[in-house]
């Protein structure tokens, strides 16, 4: 039984990429184009891991990551944002995120290599 | 009385051809022998050569040795029968002649064969006598001689100390009136010097007229030559009469001349206490009858014996029997006003006037009639035939009396009212003596009004001060107006008091200045408030001028709170002049966007915990636009009580609004720009991976990447400067040590400096562990070696250096590499440098390295410096401290 990963990301073109990327990886992708959407499909999809980007329209990753610590999910979390600040690397680590990337500084080879470490 | 002896010496006569000659020779000798003796002089040759001597005269008569016993006499012989008293002194003079070759002269006692002493005067003389040296002289008795001449000496030794020592002036005139001799007494008499007197007559000191009477006198005791005694008056030099009393005799000198002595008395003194009795006696007797004042005799026995018109008078007598019939103790009442009885009182005092020659004292008496009355007594002590008495001068005080009540009662009264007032009063007289003070002035000179009155200003101040005051105080005199408002520091105890004084001339009944009248007030602490408020009126016109010309808008309020005070950055700020404010709340402004609770809670902060607030708040102008202030009260306590509020605005809007802008930009920059970029890079990439390019397209491809990787990098340092900028940037200091992180670092840029075949060098000199913040530093030193990589050409050196400094760390990095125009060097640390050498061979910079660098360095306490030869290399330096100091 393959993986599943979620990704929630507003990007369209980003969200083309990376199931390029993943293409033949042997996982099953699912995509949420917002926080809230994301946050809907959390319970049906049961992921094993959620690649999540912080801003995002209705609902922000930070809010997702908030939800999920309430509902005591145990899958991990890697934040792939484009902020870069160090005060949003450590509320999200606070939040439970395992992991923080900053998308514009990181190649699109490194996101298997991000992936096989948690699944 | 020298002569030269002949006598030749026998060992040189030894030529028989000679023999005549000297048979002849004693011949010669013999008679002067012969004329010497006679004469009583004796005569002698020496002849040190041998220290024989040839004695000759007079022998026996002057020595008491027969000629052959003394001819055995040698030089010590002679010497031993000089007196011992006399033998130095003749020592002396016979070396002394030997030496000069003149005549000597000696008085000495000899020793003759009787063993008396007999008076011998020597004379002699040393002579050269071909090689031969003798010494010839002659002794003589001259004892009576000596015996005269002392007894005459002593005579007149004598005579000089007698009339040296008779206190009466005594003089000796010959017959032609000249003094011939005088002694001390005389001269001091005449006030004239012995040597002036000694020669001169009466005329020559004394006037025409006097001296013609001192003669005439004289002449008749010549005539008579019997004792006389006149009595002479004259004026001396000074004008001063003097009667004398001459007693003057005639003698016969030894010469027959007739010379009169005179011995003087100076009569004068008694001539004038015999002068004075008389007219005291007249006095007396006048003073006695006519007084006013009632004079009375008495003794302790007898009580009164006689009393003048006024003490029947005073006493209410008939007459003087009546008086004199009373006893004192009769004329006093029982008891005298102190208690004591009056007979056993009188007695006292009477004892007391004996014993001591006068007493005064006071005493109630009673007249015949019982009527009492207050007395002055004087008594005094006389001798009245042989016998004490005692005089008695009683003055009725009864009246003056009741004045000088009247008077001290008005004199307290008047001293009350001086002391209560609280200022120096002082009366001062011409002498520059203080005659009253009061009590004011008393306590400030810590003194006692007894210690003060009659006291001059010259012995309770020093010299200067008490100067300075004389000086007004002799203008007022001098002027006789009153000198007001004078400022006066005084010396009173440790500090100087300022007072302020006023002197009144004095004026007698006559309208005479007799002194000056001194009101003085303390004003020192008056003084001090004054400079004091000086002081803080200049200090508060400094400040207020600060305030004035500030650029932050301040107003003062009440408490209430009502505007007092509005600077013009105020008035500019909101539109409201400083008339229109002034008494206003500064409620005006509010523009009811800013939080209402948070007025209140301004308020309570200020006024509890008297600390300043600052508050962010939204405020309206007079033309209705608002702007953004940040506001901070402060309160302004006086004795722990707030009086008065400081409020000073600054206007933020700009500084929000370019913050939000800032913050927008920010946010724009790392999610706006960033995502499409990162769409750009990751699209790149799978064009790569999958679009199975040509070997043109690949080439785009590739250019496409480092471009957007370049844009990336850009947005990144550009995000990293304007947190730096901002302030916002955090330094998390740790221990780092240096070879270890140096090295790591090294490891990292190796591949890139082995791609561009560069000989890389790098030493740490010693190592070292400093405190700082490890990634800021990182990218500092990531920053330098990469451009030193960058910009050195292919076969180059880069080569790094630490040193260890002490308490800093010095890393340098040196390159051979293109270096920096020497006319660009001082912009390498601005925003967006470039080398203009440069940018053609390495296009891709951002121009933001170095000025992070900078920025960076600075927030690690650090300084940054470099040195650079176009076409040779650069060398940056980066010295930063082993430990961080405090920040506040």
């Amino acid at each position: 039984m393959s993986k599943k990963i979620l990704i929630a990301e507003d990007d369209a073109f980003l969200v083309k990429m990376y199931k390029l990327e993943l293409e033949g990886a042997g996982y099953e992708i699912e995509v949420a184009e917002n926080g809230k959407l994301a946050i809907a499909s959390l319970e049906k999809v049961k992921p094993d891991l959620l690649l999540l980007d912080l801003l995002m329209p209705e609902t922000d990753g930070f809010e997702v990551l908030e939800h999920i610590r309430e509902k005591g999910y145990t899958f991990p979390v890697v934040v792939l944002s484009n902020l870069s600040q160090e005060i949003d690397k450590e509320k999200c680590k606070a939040l439970g995120a395992r992991d923080y990337f900053v998308k514009s500084d990181m190649e699109l080879e490194q996101l298997r290599q991000i992936i096989k470490k948690y699944v | 009385m020298s002569k030269k002896s002949s006598s030749p010496d026998p060992r040189k006569q030894k030529n028989k051809d000679q023999e005549h000659l000297e048979q002849e020779a004693r011949h010669t000798a013999e008679l002067f022998d012969l004329v010497t003796r006679s004469s009583n002089q004796l005569v002698y040759e020496y002849t040190p050569a041998d220290r024989r001597i040839l004695w000759s005269g007079a022998i026996r008569e002057v020595t008491g040795y027969s000629p052959d016993e003394f001819r055995t006499i040698d030089i010590e012989e002679w010497e031993r029968h000089i007196h011992p008293g006399d033998r130095v002194r003749a020592d002396q003079a016979l070396k002394e002649a030997e030496k000069s070759r003149k005549k000597f002269h000696i008085l000495y006692r000899f020793l003759r064969k009787d063993g008396s002493y007999v008076h011998v005067e020597d004379e002699g003389i040393f002579i050269d006598a071909d090689d031969d040296e003798r010494m010839v002289g002659t002794m003589k008795d001259v004892s009576e001689r000596v015996r005269l001449e002392r007894e005459a000496t002593e005579a007149k030794d004598f005579l000089s100390s007698v009339l040296g020592n008779v206190t009466d002036p005594i003089f000796v005139k010959d017959d032609q009136h000249r003094w011939i001799m005088l002694n001390d007494a005389f001269c001091s008499f005449m006030g004239h010097s012995r040597e002036e007197l000694i020669g001169k007559s009466d005329y020559d000191f004394f006037p025409r007229d006097q001296a013609k009477v001192f003669w005439e006198k004289d002449a008749e005791v010549f005539r008579i030559e019997k004792e006389n005694t006149n009595e002479e008056q004259f004026t001396d030099a000074n004008g001063v009469e003097h009667t004398i009393v001459t007693k003057k005799n005639i003698f016969t000198d030894s010469k027959g001349n007739k010379i009169l002595v005179g011995v003087i008395r100076d009569i004068t003194d008694r001539k004038r206490a015999e002068e004075e009795l008389r007219t005291n006696q007249t006095k007396y007797k006048t003073l006695f009858d006519s007084a006013g004042d009632a004079i009375m005799l008495l003794t302790p026995e007898k009580g009164f014996t006689g009393g003048n018109p006024a003490t029947i008078k005073l006493f209410g007598c008939r007459d003087e029997q009546e008086f004199t019939s009373n006893s004192p103790d009769k004329l006093s009442p029982e008891y005298q006003p102190d208690g004591s009885l009056s007979s056993v009182k009188a007695q006292q005092m009477m004892a007391i006037a004996l014993e001591k020659g006068s007493h005064f004292f006071e005493w109630t008496h009673r007249r015949v009639n019982g009527e009492e009355f207050f007395a002055t007594v004087l008594l005094t002590k006389m001798e009245l035939m042989g016998k004490p008495v005692l005089q008695a001068t009683v003055r009725n005080i009864t009246e003056s009396r009741k004045a000088e009540e009247v008077m001290r009662k008005l004199q307290n009264e008047q001293q009350i009212i001086l002391d209560s007032v609280r200022a120096m009063i002082f009366y001062k007289d011409k002498e520059n003596r203080l005659i009253r003070v009061n009590r004011e002035f008393c306590d400030i000179m810590g003194k006692t009004k007894e210690q003060l009155e009659g006291k001059s200003l010259f012995d309770l101040y020093p010299k200067e001060q008490a100067e300075a005051f004389w000086k007004d105080d002799k203008e007022v005199i001098a002027t006789g107006k009153p000198k007001l408002g004078i400022l006066e520091p005084m010396l009173a105890h440790e500090n100087t008091r300022w007072r302020l004084t006023d002197k009144i001339p004095y004026r007698n009944e006559r309208g005479e200045i007799i002194g000056i009248i001194g009101f003085s007030v303390d004003i020192t602490e008056l003084q001090k408030t004054r400079e004091k408020l000086e002081k803080e009126a200049e200090n508060a016109m400094k400040f207020l001028q600060a305030v004035e010309a500030s650029s932050i808008a301040t107003i003062i309020t009440s408490t209430e709170p009502a505007i007092l005070y509005a600077n013009p950055a105020w008035e500019k700020l909101t539109g409201y002049s400083e008339e229109e404010a002034i008494g206003k709340n500064p409620r005006i402004l509010q523009s009811g966007k800013t939080s209402k609770e948070m007025y209140p809670q301004m308020w309570d902060t200020i006024l509890n915990n008297k600390e300043f607030m600052t508050e962010e708040i939204v405020n309206r102008r007079k033309n209705g636009t608002e702007f953004n202030a940040e506001l901070r009260v402060y309160p302004i306590a006086e004795n722990g009580k707030v009086k008065f509020f400081a409020g000073l605005q600054t206007d933020i809007t700009l500084r929000l609004r370019s913050d939000q802008a800032k913050s927008e930009f920010m946010s724009l920059a790392s999610h706006q720009l960033r995502t499409p970029l990162t769409g750009l890079r990751w699209g790149i990439a799978m064009l790569k991976k999958k679009g199975s390019l040509t070997a043109e397209q690949e080439s785009i491809a590739d250019d496409l990447q480092d471009a957007t990787a370049r844009m990336a990098e850009s947005i990144n340092v550009m995000i990293h400067l304007s947190r730096i900028e901002s302030g916002k940037m955090e330094v998390k200091n740790a221990p780092v040590q240096l070879s270890v992180f140096l090295n790591s670092l090294c490891q990292e840029f190796h591949p890139q400096a082995e791609m561009r075949h560069l000989h890389c060098n790098f030493q740490i000199e010693d190592d070292a562990t400093l405190t700082t913040d490890s990634s800021l530093l990182r990218e500092i030193m990531e920053n330098l070696i990469s451009n030193a990589i960058k910009y050195t050409p292919e076969g180059g050196e880069v080569e790094m250096h630490t040193k260890n400094l002490g308490s800093s760390v010095r890393i340098s990095i040196r390159d051979s590499g293109y270096g920096i125009p020497v006319d660009q060097q001082d912009k390498v640390f601005s925003k967006f440098f470039r080398g203009t050498n440069v940018t053609d061979k390495i296009p891709d910079g951002t121009g933001l390295g170095l000025y992070l660098v900078y920025s960076l360095t600075s927030l690690l306490d650090g300084t940054i410096s470099f040195v650079s030869i176009e076409n040779e290399g650069t060398t940056f330096t980066l010295t930063l401290p082993l430990t961080p100091p405090a920040h506040e």
